[in-house]
């Protein structure tokens, strides 16, 4: 079975009784509270454990609870760099970054973040971004004339934050979610500042330092740490625009299928519970849209170059080719797009939903969805 | 630098035997463009430690490229003269870091879109050089002999998903001796090989504690453990001291002797020596986890040795930790059977991909085998596809069912 056939006959198996919920009425009355989270997932998943047949006993909340409704984009071609901070940023500026994917360095051009708090003068408050590893501090803002650091997302590094605060105390209980950077697994980049961060985040998620350190024991992994602090974020602050970016199936870089396995469980089920969130919270309910898609996929089984799940070296098809799932109000629920899109779709897709003009964007905004 | 610009003297560092050849080749190399030489020469300055197979494959390359003509010489290496490199590439020394220039024009080419010209270039390339000089048949059919799931008697999952489509999957085999029937066989056919032969093609790869056996080429993660504790010391060392990005980590890495890591850098054993240095640390994953050990090791013997025989042998990893703990080396917080048994059945799979890239791969013979269990799964000429068996069979009949 083809690519399309696949992830249709997924999509036409969770969504038997889903309803079509697009309503033009009702997308003009959200359109001015309108607020967005994005959640991609460094370290992508290929089709063949996830969509495909084999793979649908990993994603079950995808497939049943979230599919059902949305908008489903089959295929989404990225053509940059395969690196994970470089493609997060390629996506979050909607041109292809060519920076060094493991240096502590700005998006070459404005990033999503700019566009809208400088268009629709929001505050800084207003924009988040949860990254999974320090490679990513430089993912809220640009260095474009214009544009740049005062008009970028706030940054938030949950690793960061869990590592300067275990600097206060015992290690041990919290070592495990502290995995970095799997793509060099030798090598963990440091990055400065952290005491003067814990204690202005805490402040504004108003958690305590000890509360936070608590709620972390209870964790199993770096990406439910991500996601108790964009839940806590959306209490406390209700961000409009929020982006989530998850690494744990980036594991598979250790060559662990298992683990690889285990990772796509874990993401799938953070996905239903952020979703969950959004729903559960007055703030979001109702005027969200949630953006669901990985940064791109890994090398295939077959491709001599790579070593199959294990990383993404070759450039090829499959680790180039993944997917996206929009779902919220005024997006048509149980549909499917087959029409091959690019990365670079999502901010003009953002620009057009929220209302800024991202300028230096090169994708096209994705109709389906707006 | 250019190519055109070579003198002896300039691999002078490059050890005896890869000296010797760069010199003999010298008119040749002088003439490749500056897209294809470090790829090259990224292969001959290893060629001291290189498995015959690997040698064999230079040799041809470099006797392909020598019986052409001048002109079908200029027509073969144009294309990789239309590539645009910049200055960076042109100025720094990839006769003596290849590997380094590699990775720079990996990623030029990348930013300057340039990289898929770059692959059908190359594409072409090896087409024409394997075209010309295909690989030599084994000797007797190849066999593969996967042995995964130790420490462990029951699957979560169904096993062998990816491989039942191609085979027969038995189901009642008797498992008493199975491990010491597979391994004398594979001994046996290291011993019956032609002496002219022998030297790396038959192997038996362990990702625990191996089994005594003689004739095979042998290696383990569970003998490497002093070496992966050298290694990651040594990387810890080399982090904490600061300023060590990843590139040059790689430089270090890729610069390591055997010797710096507890195995002889020269004698009888240098070749499997510098095999098993790279393997950790060049592998991602190979210095922490038995399984990723067991399955880069097979595939690195398969791509490099091109084996007649392969054994691997899977052994419980070590339980997840995070990355730090685990690459400093910090103790196992235990052992996880359930999770090895899946990267091993993926492991499975992939050694069968890459055995069938070999010549003669029609001939191919494989098993795999869950340790001490009922459930194998058997892959040659002449056995259906897609079907299973309940008969009982014990090893030695299921090696006689392989042909072997
Ligand atoms: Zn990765």
């Amino acid at each position: 079975m083809d690519r399309r056939n696949f992830l249709r006959a997924a999509v036409g198996v969770a969504a038997s009784n889903a309803l079509c919920g697009f309503s033009p009425l009702r997308a003009m009355q959200i359109a001015r509270k309108r607020k967005v989270v994005v959640v991609t997932f460094g370290g992508g998943a290929r089709d063949e454990e996830t969509f495909a047949p084999e793979g649908q006993e990993n994603i079950p909340h995808m497939l049943n609870e979230l599919i059902p409704q949305g908008t489903f984009y089959t295929q989404v071609i990225n053509q940059g760099i395969l690196g994970h901070y470089v493609a997060t940023a390629s996506l979050a500026t909607g041109a292809y970054e060519t920076l060094n994917n493991f240096a502590s360095t700005p998006p070459q051009n404005p990033t999503v973040f700019e566009y809208f708090r400088r268009d629709l003068h929001r505050p800084q408050e207003d924009a988040w971004v949860i990254a999974p590893s320090n490679g990513f501090n430089r993912i809220g803002g640009s260095d474009r004339r214009e544009y740049g650091p005062r008009f970028g997302a706030e940054v938030l590094l949950p690793k960061q934050l869990l590592a300067s605060a275990m600097s206060q105390g015992s290690h041990i209980d919290y070592e495990h979610l502290l995995r970095d950077n799997y793509e060099t697994p030798l090598f963990t980049p440091q990055t400065g500042g952290g005491e003067v961060n814990l204690h202005r985040t805490a402040e504004i998620l108003k958690l305590s330092v000890s509360d936070f350190m608590r709620n972390a024991r209870t964790l199993s992994s770096p990406d439910e740490l991500s996601v108790f602090m964009a839940r806590q974020l959306m209490t406390q602050v209700a961000p409009s625009l929020l982006w989530i970016t998850l690494h744990d199936i980036d594991i598979a870089h250790s060559g662990a299928f298992s683990l690889y396995i285990d990772g796509i469980q874990r993401s799938d089920r953070l996905c239903a519970e952020i979703w969950h969130a959004i729903e559960t919270n007055p703030e979001y309910k109702g005027c969200t849209t949630m953006f669901i898609l990985p940064d791109f996929g890994r090398d295939s089984d077959t491709n001599p170059a790579g070593n199959g799940f294990q990383h993404h070296r070759t450039g090829d098809a499959l680790s180039r080719t993944t997917w996206l799932l929009a779902l919220g109000p005024g997006v048509r629920q149980n549909a499917v797009v087959d029409r091959p899109v690019d990365s670079l779709d999502l901010v003009p897709t953002l620009g057009s939903m929220m209302g800024f003009s991202p300028n230096f964007a090169k994708g096209k905004a994705l109709h389906e969805v707006l | 630098m250019q190519p055109s610009d070579l003198k002896d003297a300039s691999f002078s560092r490059y050890p005896p035997q890869a000296r010797v050849l760069a010199t003999k080749e010298m008119l040749l190399l002088r003439e490749l463009p500056l897209a294809l030489a470090p790829i090259l020469l990224r292969e001959l300055i290893f060629y001291d430690w290189k498995m015959p197979a690997e040698r064999a494959e230079l040799n041809k390359q470099f006797l392909y490229l020598t019986a052409l003509t001048p002109g079908e010489r200029t027509n073969v290496l144009k294309p990789f003269r239309t590539l645009s490199l910049s200055n960076e590439l042109t100025t720094m020394d990839w006769v003596n870091d290849p590997a380094g220039f590699m990775e720079r024009l990996t990623a030029w080419l990348w930013s300057t879109h340039q990289m898929e010209r770059f692959r059908s270039i190359a594409d072409a390339y090896s087409s024409a050089v394997s075209a010309k000089s295909p690989e030599d048949l084994p000797s007797s059919p190849r066999l593969g002999v996967v042995i995964v799931g130790a420490g462990t008697r029951q699957s979560k999952h169904p096993l062998f998903q990816k491989l039942r489509p191609l085979g027969v999957h038995l189901t009642a085999v008797h498992p008493a001796e199975g491990v010491a029937i597979l391994l004398e066989r594979a001994s046996k056919r290291a011993a019956l090989a032609p002496t002219s032969d022998s030297s790396f093609r038959h192997w038996y790869i362990d990702g625990g504690i191996p089994e005594a056996i003689p004739h095979l080429t042998q290696i383990s993660y569970a003998q490497l453990q002093q070496s992966r504790a050298l290694l990651l010391n040594r990387i810890q060392g080399a982090i904490s001291s600061g300023g060590m990005g990843p590139e040059q980590l790689r430089t270090l890495l890729a610069r390591m002797k055997p010797d710096e890591v507890g195995l002889n850098s020269a004698g009888s054993n240098e070749i499997l020596n510098h095999f098993q240095l790279t393997l950790l640390t060049e592998g991602a994953g190979t210095q922490i986890f038995s399984t990723t050990f067991a399955q880069w090791a097979a595939r690195e013997c398969l791509r490099r040795a091109h084996p007649e025989t392969l054994v691997v042998r899977y052994a419980p990893r070590q339980q997840a930790q995070t990355m730090n703990m685990m690459l400093s080396g910090a103790s196992p917080a235990g052992l996880d059977p359930e999770g090895s048994l899946i990267d091993a059945d993926m492991g499975a799979y992939y050694t069968w991909i890459n055995m069938r890239r070999l010549s003669g791969a029609d001939g191919l013979r494989f098993l795999v085998w869950f340790e001490g269990q009922r459930e194998a799964l058997a892959i040659g000429p002449g056995l259906a596809h897609g079907t299973s068996s309940d008969s009982p069979l014990n090893m030695h009949q299921v090696l006689a069912l392989l042909d072997v």
